[in-house]
């Protein structure tokens, strides 16, 4: 009981009490709430350098291995490395003396004869190819694939018949291929043995169904026929292995070039139009006030002009864009956008009007005016004050105009975009939630100390998904940097804001 | 609002002020703060041992207040909400002096059983006796005299036994009872004199 009432005691004792803090913590707690929406500011721009980065660095990732794998998939052209299959595949063949190697590289004229029953499957332009016509070309006539329902390269060869119909050189290596369909099957004839009335024969299957493909079936020992029967339905035409080679793989690219165009051209996507926004914040890269002759007071006042040119903030835009397909990979686009960057910046002087009923947030233009004016209208119309925070907004109709390389062209999207913008400066307000403070409404012209006219560079990368035949979603992470103070330059003041943003635009294809 | 554009925060409602601080609105942050610094105040006051100190923990607890004012949802009264955060920002800094000087437990100490009255002395009195209490003492006090914790909760809020937090606040009763006789003995020798 006693317990309670000495506890009870004290907490009467307390209640209702009041000791008032002093002034300081109120001015504190301001602070630190505004540093703690700074702070807010920073971990945002942080998300935003972050992800655009991000973006830029995925984006090249992928070109990279793009890239690497193109290139990767021109590799089998380089005839080193179907020659070292083909070496490795004879090294465990049947006979490792009638290598292919050899014939490669003993002879490069070798022979090849057409059977009359495969006629039919060949491309009627082979049949009647000119003798002026270039080795290559006509191999390449000779190897189109006409019929993809091919039987198996075993069976083709326990088709093939025993019988040589090519003709024939024994000194030199030669070639005899056989096509029938998809598959060719080759038989390089070499170590002729006259005295024994044999010679070996290397056998060989290029198909052509999913991609090339050419295996050293094996060797074997044939009868020569001395007297070879002169077919007249036969056709030969002289093929050299490497040069047959290329063109067939030539002529591959072609089909896939071809494949891409048709595809391309089903797609339909060669012009859009997009309408989009964007969001993001600016920091100004290296804001200085350097003084000048004419701009004394801004000198004078360096540290006012200097928070306002070093003021961070956030932007947006929303527009409208075109965009049409140059080429396969490449792309233009242009646009009309409403570009707004708002920023914040605490000051310590005012201006007041001219019948000194009200003050408005000093501008860097008009501390260059009064700078110029006689000295007794500047020191009283410029007045200190409190530090007070102003909000300034600057409005540009911005004109981008990008060219981007379509990185990831299917559903998917993936496009790397970079450009220039011309920025055309509308107004700007300053404005401030101080009691007795007009707000200020500059706009284009001699008034503003903001430049008319200013270019910005644009990079920035495009992940999009379409999700219909006619519409596309994209979302944009891009820089943007002028190359230019936003500032006039008689002012001294640079200011150049760096601004990342993500944009998010709706796609509409044109068929 | 007044003329010059000062929110005055007696004439507003609760909810009102709630709403204005919810949309980040400067001057509805600061008729909050005035409408319950003073009475925040004393209980920092009661949780530190100096004003500056006080001042402190009085300020990081409103950037607390208006930063977490969107969660507030009303379940209980706005000056209950805050001074808990009073509280828990005293706690934290607190804290970091209880790390350096630990709480031990102390032999119970029998507690008088005569009446002792507190009538005669005024709150300011009082103030200075909880801050001049050893850190343990003091918080575990505040928090189970005039707070009305338990000392099941106060061992779990500070991370100590609840044997430590018994035995540290008899020690406190018991030495704000030893202050408490001494200030009745000198106003009894030399009436309101120190006053």
């Amino acid at each position: 009981m006693e317990t309670q009432n000495f506890d009870d005691q004290f907490k009467s004792a307390f209640k209702g009490s009041e000791i008032g803090p002093s002034d300081e913590v109120w001015t504190n707690i301001e602070l630190g709430l505004e540093k703690a929406e700074s702070e807010r500011m920073k971990r945002k721009l942080l998300f935003f350098k972050t992800l655009a980065a991000a973006s830029v660095i995925f984006a090249l990732s992928v070109a990279g291995a793009g890239f690497y794998f193109m290139k990767g998939y021109n590799a089998p052209t380089s005839i080193a490395n179907v020659m070292n299959e083909k070496e490795q595949s004879n090294s465990i063949g049947i006979d490792s003396e009638n290598s292919p190697k050899d014939f490669q590289t003993k002879e490069k004229n070798v022979n090849a004869v057409v059977p009359s029953q495969m006629k039919e499957d060949l491309p009627r332009d082979s049949q009647t190819l000119s003798k002026n016509d270039n080795i290559a070309q006509r191999n390449a006539e000779i190897l189109k694939p006409q019929n993809r329902d091919l039987n198996s390269v075993s069976s083709e060869i326990q088709n093939f018949s025993t019988s040589l119909s090519g003709h024939e050189n024994p000194n030199n290596t030669s070639l005899v291929e056989t096509r029938k369909g998809n598959t060719v099957q080759a038989k390089s004839s070499d170590n002729f043995d006259e005295r024994a009335g044999t010679r070996k024969e290397n056998v060989f299957a290029f198909t052509y169904d999913d991609g090339l493909a050419e295996k050293l079936i094996g060797s074997r020992k044939v009868a020569i026929d001395i007297k070879p029967t002169q077919n007249k339905n036969e056709q030969v035409v002289e093929v050299d292995p490497v040069q047959a080679m290329m063109a067939r793989l030539d002529q591959r690219e072609k089909e896939l070039l071809q494949d891409g165009n048709e595809r391309n051209k089903n797609n339909g996507e060669d012009l859009w139009t997009s309408v989009g926004f964007a969001a993001g914040s600016f920091n100004p890269v290296g804001p200085s006030v350097s003084p000048n002759t004419t701009n004394q007071l801004i000198a004078s006042n360096t540290a006012i002009a200097k928070q306002e040119a070093k003021a961070s903030g956030t932007a947006y835009s929303v527009g409208v864009n075109l965009g049409k397909r140059l080429a396969n990979r490449w792309i233009l686009q242009g646009g009309v956008n409403y570009l707004a960057q708002a920023s914040e910046y605490e000051t310590g002087a005012a201006f007041q009007n001219s019948t000194f009923s009200s003050f408005r947030p000093a501008s860097i233009n008009e501390m260059d005016e009064l700078a110029q004016a006689d000295a007794m209208a500047t020191n009283t119309r410029a007045v200190t004050t409190a530090p007070y925070t102003v909000n300034n907004n600057l409005q540009f109709l911005s004109l981008p105009l990008q060219a981007g390389y379509l990185v990831v062209d299917k559903k998917f999207g993936l496009q790397l975009n970079a450009g220039v913008a011309t920025d055309l400066f509308l107004h700007n307000t300053k404005s401030t939630d101080t009691q007795g403070m007009d707000k200020i409404d500059q706009g284009i012209g001699e008034s503003s100390p903001y430049r008319s006219i200013n270019f910005s560079g644009l990079a920035g990368t495009e992940f999009s998904y379409k999700f219909s035949q006619r519409y596309r979603l994209s979302l944009n992470p891009g820089v943007r940097y002028p190359f230019n103070s936003v500032y006039k330059s008689h002012l001294g003041v640079q200011s150049v804001p760096l601004t990342f943003d993500v944009g998010l635009r709706f796609r509409y294809i044109f068929q | 609002m007044s003329e010059n554009g000062r929110i005055n925060p007696f004439m507003l409602h609760e909810q009102e002020l709630i709403d204005g601080c919810r949309k980040g609105d400067r001057s509805y942050q600061k008729a909050l703060y005035e409408h319950f610094c003073r009475k925040m105040m004393v209980v920092c006051l009661r949780y530190s041992k100096t004003t500056a100190e006080a001042e402190d923990i009085l300020q990081e607890a409103f950037v607390k207040v208006f930063q977490g004012i969107k969660k507030f949802r009303g379940e209980s009264k706005l000056e209950t909400w805050i001074t808990r955060i009073m509280v828990n920002t005293a706690l934290n800094f607190q804290r970091r002096k209880l790390y350096l000087f630990p709480m031990i437990d102390v032999e119970e100490i029998e507690i008088p059983e005569d009446e002792i009255s507190i009538s005669e002395i005024n709150f300011s009195q009082l103030l200075e006796m909880i801050q001049s209490l050893p850190h343990g003492c003091q918080i575990v006090f505040n928090l189970f005299a005039i707070e009305g914790y338990n000392h099941k909760e106060i061992a779990e809020m500070l991370g100590i036994s609840e044997g430590t937090s018994k035995s540290q606040y008899s020690r406190a009763r018991s030495l704000l009872q030893q202050k408490i006789l001494k200030e009745a003995s000198y106003y009894t020798r030399y009436g309101d004199a120190k006053l």
